[in-house]
């Protein structure tokens, strides 16, 4: 199955009803303790971050082996990872 | 987000300098800020033996991976505190990296089980001693890592601490005013007396988030589980608060220690009081004679400006 982003790479836009149920939101890993959350896109990773109530100073984004700026689109069917950069007692 | 260097893509934004990176310029800032810290703080030359203490955690493998690229000659020494799984999966990482990347420089990893000496793990020691953990673990640290310095005749002993464990120990230190500590505060430490190996912060200049960073770019895979035995630790929570600082304020932790640093350079002039530094600086207004450092004090500076412009 390709995603959605494929598709209209191919195809041209999604119709909005399809487009809604064609991928699943992004899958967002967190840790301490480790739990993956689902995550609504379009959305920007600054964005995602205050809505986890996360320090963008204590955290790096991580966009399959990729590390991602806080400006830049995440979308529903990507792999996040959030990874804490806190260390030491 | 474009790279501030070479305007390709960045991979990581930096507010405290007001940039972003790319991979390939990241790599250079960590670089340069490493090479400063050395050259500032006359860490170390070309021809030292270092021993870096490495722990599998992402500031010390970044330490050694950087001071082998910059031509360093740099062996490590691990630690092995018997934590279960986490102690066994942090020996993993050390190994790997040591044999995968440290080994083509010629580097060497030597190792200490404290199980093996002591019988049992930090954390029964730490019960049978009544000390907490944390304390009993930096001193043995501490100890063996001076101990294989001195024996194996290395002339530096390097740590991995960085920006942020440096911010979050002096505001401890100075909410508590533990004005005793504040002189272990440098990045470089001298042999002071025979015995002693002298003791280095190459990364003091380096946030852990921007070492985080490096680790991921450079494919070293270090353990992003945090120590059992730190949970609840008080530092961590000096962390947090400045990381919530450093993002409403970018450059506050840099400030907060590199500020603190240079006072402490600074040879200490004889101590004034406020009465005289006043006596010294301040003189009357010329219009309504209050005392003011200017000719024309703030208060009749800011209600002539309002007189000429308010609306007649």
């Amino acid at each position: 199955m390709v995603s959605a982003k494929a598709w209209e790479v191919q195809r041209g836009p999604l119709p909005l009803a399809y487009a809604a149920a064609y991928d699943p939101p992004m899958q967002v890993q967190l840790s301490h303790p480790t739990r993956t959350v689902e995550v609504k896109g379009p959305k920007k990773v600054k964005d995602l971050l205050r809505e986890l109530n996360l320090v963008v100073e204590a955290h790096l984004v991580i966009k399959g082996d990729n590390l991602v700026t806080e400006d830049e689109m995440l979308y529903d069917g990507d792999q996040i990872e959030i990874r804490p950069v806190i260390s030491g007692g | 987000m474009n790279c501030t260097k070479c305007k390709t893509k960045a991979v990581i934004g930096l507010p405290r300098h007001n940039a972003a990176f790319c991979k390939t310029c990241f790599n250079g800032f960590v670089h340069d800020q490493v090479a400063r810290a050395i050259k500032s703080e006359k860490m170390f030359g070309k021809d030292d033996r270092i021993l870096v203490a490495v722990s599998g955690g992402k500031d010390s493998l970044a330490l050694w991976d950087i001071l082998l690229k910059l031509g360093y000659k740099a062996d490590a020494l691990y630690v092995n505190l018997g934590i279960g799984t986490y102690s066994e999966q942090s020996h993993a990482k050390v190994t790997k990296f040591a044999e995968a990347a440290a080994a083509s420089y010629g580097a060497v990893l030597h190792l200490h089980t404290v199980e093996e000496e002591a019988g049992a793990g930090i954390k029964e020691l730490a019960q049978l001693i009544h000390r907490p953990t944390c304390s009993t673990c930096g001193t043995i640290k501490r100890y063996q890592f001076n101990r294989v310095a001195i024996e194996q005749h290395y002339d530096v002993m390097a740590t991995g601490h960085n920006l942020d464990d440096e911010a979050a120990r002096l505001l401890g230190n100075v909410l508590r005013w533990q004005e005793e500590y504040l002189d272990k505060q440098s990045p470089s430490l001298p042999a002071s007396v025979e015995g002693f190996a002298k003791k280095v912060k190459p990364l003091y200049r380096l946030s852990e988030r921007e070492l985080a960073a490096y680790a991921v770019l450079n494919r070293i895979d270090y353990i992003v589980e945090e120590c059992p035995m730190a949970k609840g630790a008080r530092t961590l929570l000096y962390k947090e608060v400045l990381n919530r600082l450093e993002t409403e304020s970018p450059g506050t932790k840099q400030a907060f220690y590199c500020g603190f640093l240079d006072k402490q350079r600074k040879p200490e002039a004889a101590p004034t009081t406020m009465a005289e530094k006043d006596q010294a600086m301040l003189h009357p207004c010329s219009a309504c004679g209050q005392p003011t450092t200017a000719e024309v004090c703030s208060y009749c500076k800011m209600m002539a400006r309002a007189k000429t412009v308010a609306p007649h």
